[in-house]
């Protein structure tokens, strides 16, 4: 093994500026609404606090390792001058068709960002009608969610296809092109002056928002003296009590349930952004001499900071305080997110204020992790074509541009977001972190991977990560495919089959992944045509141990 | 709330204050020497 695959040498390979900034910069990617709003739900519906046992079970023994795989993976290929999924997954699996499954990796960033940028600009939106007053639900309670419900639909246009398009101005629009663009300028700057510089002052910001709505949910007491079993500590109560998840029984019978489990790790799994393609392509970024042990540690330490403390405190307590327990069970991201907690800030005092406060945390939430999809893309085009930053920028903004257009035009029961992320944001996620531990633990071998990772480390990895990454996580992903495939595949074909709109997005999907593939052949040939040796210090991590 | 509750919201919020607290105390510390200390696993042979 002393030839390998290599980039054309880039004239200044990009670096991060300093170790905090990676961490944060993988933490913003990590934290996003899913944080505040989807895991307090998720928490509440399967056993409150019984939920956290087999949440910090997946967190411990899938999440983490899982992460430090990717952060091995990607600084492995960083060595041999490579950004992109697909050539460290080359360089990793040594043979093409590893490079040709590489295209998961830009597929998942890139489509999601299609759909995720609308919803980014939906809590930017939001935010600015909050500070200007021009959410108002009124002096009658009775309408709040009524009113919540139609503000909603018209901000987004959920009633009808090509409402945003029609021709008027709408706020939304304005505030999505806003949006779009600030992503591309950021992107434009570059990892340090961008990427880096931008999350350093987010990331802080977001905690400030956010305790700042923590300490006023936390000290609401009990706001309507008639309804006295309303207030804060029934609130948590609520999130955190243990419960069995069907009703009966004793609380300990959550952990029996087998969906309590799946539930747990699905939430870990898509908290942590593992499967998206990013950590590898940040990852790559690193020096030989860099630590991935504590920074992969502490990125996930930092995403659930967030998830945990911030979000398993505000969003349930501060649901219940004000609409009881029917209002707290709101089901999905998007109702308890925008059309529930809008009712909470109507009623609470200052409401205006933490609305904001809310929405400019969830839109900075958000705009870390959208920075963080485009960057996977750029590294490849500049990669596989050759070209520079500015004309990987404008071509990544023209299909991404594109795709968001579709996704903003057929905006009637947001059909063409929910497909994109049934099909890309959900199953696509999980094949790819199959495909990657498969790479890591059985091609690459997990006790090389173990060896690599501990170049730099400040933090001695458990041998027993080898064991997790060959047989329990493998297992795991696999368990989950097969049962989306049995329960889900024949809905969502059926789906796809009879109706216009999912047709069209997974024409677009396809479509996608052909321009991509075929970029990826091209690049191939640019690839092999350089061939190096082997870069110091990675050449003896075959002596010892070899492959397992 | 329950007793149960409280347990398990200080234990989960004591867990990842502790675990952040840890990391950034260790990713903040100024390095003893000037590098980054190794692993005993390390594989830095000194050639570059």
């Amino acid at each position: 093994m002393s030839e390998r695959l290599a980039l054309d040498r880039q004239p200044q390979r990009e670096n991060w500026g300093s170790r905090v900034g990676v961490v944060l910069a993988v933490a913003g990617s990590a934290v996003g609404l899913g944080n505040f709003l989807r895991f307090p739900g998720t928490a509440a519906a399967n056993g409150g606090g019984a939920f956290m046992i087999p949440y910090f079970c997946a967190l411990i023994f899938l999440g983490i390792p899982i992460c430090w795989a990717e952060w091995t993976m990607g600084k492995y290929g960083g060595q041999f001058g490579f950004n992109s999924c697909p050539a460290i997954f080359g360089v990793l699996g040594r043979r093409s068709i590893w490079r040709y499954l590489g295209v998961l990796g830009l597929l998942v960033p890139i489509i999601i960002y299609m759909y995720y940028v609308l919803i980014e600009s939906w809590c930017l939106g939001y935010a600015w009608c909050y500070l200007t007053g021009a959410i108002d639900l009124g002096d009658d309670p009775a309408l709040y969610a009524t009113k919540c419900k139609e503000f909603f639909a018209s901000f987004v246009g959920e009633n009808q296809d090509g409402l945003m398009l029609d021709g008027k101005i709408h706020v939304s629009v304005l505030v999505w092109i806003a949006v779009f663009t600030i992503n591309f300028v950021l992107i434009f700057r570059g990892l340090t002056k961008g990427i880096e510089q931008f999350c350093k002052f987010a990331m802080p910001l977001m905690a400030i928002c956010a305790f700042i709505v923590l300490v006023r949910v936390l000290t609401l007491g009990t706001p309507n003296p008639a309804l006295p079993d309303q207030n804060v500590i029934n609130g948590l109560g609520f999130m955190w009590n243990p419960k069995p998840v069907d009703g009966g029984g004793p609380w300990y019978s959550a952990l029996y349930n087998s969906k309590t489990w799946m539930n747990a790790a699905g939430q870990i799994f898509f908290s942590l952004s593992v499967g998206f393609g990013v950590i590898i392509n940040y990852a790559s970024y690193l020096k030989r001499k860099d630590d991935v042990v504590l920074s992969g540690l502490t990125a996930s330490a930092t995403n659930e900071f967030f998830e945990v403390c911030l979000g398993g405190l505000i969003t349930i307590p501060a649901a219940f305080v004000f609409l009881g327990m029917a209002g707290a069970q709101a089901s999905g991201t998007f109702d308890l997110g925008f059309k529930t907690l809008p009712m909470v800030f109507a009623y609470m005092p200052a409401g205006r204020f933490f609305g904001f406060c809310w929405f400019f945390m969830l839109f900075l939430a958000a705009i870390t992790s959208s920075l963080s999809m485009l960057q996977p893309a750029i590294a490849f085009l500049e990669e596989a074509l050759g070209i520079g930053r500015k004309r990987s920028v404008a071509l990544l903004g023209m299909i991404t541009g594109m795709g968001s257009l579709f996704v903003l035009y057929f905006s009637k029961g947001l059909t063409a977001l929910v497909t994109l992320d049934d099909l890309v944001g959900t199953i696509v996620i999980v094949v790819l972190a199959t495909v990657q531990t498969i790479l890591f633990s059985w091609v690459f071998g997990a006790r090389r991977g173990w060896k690599f990772a501990h170049q730099g480390a400040e933090l001695r990895l458990p041998r027993l990560f080898i064991f997790i990454m060959k047989y329990v996580t493998p297992a795991y992903l696999l368990f989950m495919l097969v049962m989306w495939c049995k329960d889900e595949l024949p809905k969502k074909y059926d789906v796809i089959r009879t109706e216009q709109v999912p047709f069209l997005a997974f024409c677009l999907i396809v479509i996608v992944t052909v321009f991509l593939l075929v970029l990826i052949h091209l690049a191939g040939r640019r690839w092999q045509a350089e061939i190096q040796p082997v870069p110091p210090g990675l050449e003896d991590l075959d002596e010892v141990g070899g492959r397992s | 709330m329950t007793t149960g509750g409280w347990t398990f919201m200080i234990c989960s919020i004591g867990f990842v204050i502790g675990l952040i607290g840890f990391c950034f105390s260790r990713v903040l510390r100024p390095p003893a020497s000037g590098d980054h200390l190794h692993a005993p696993e390390r594989m830095d042979r000194g050639d570059d």
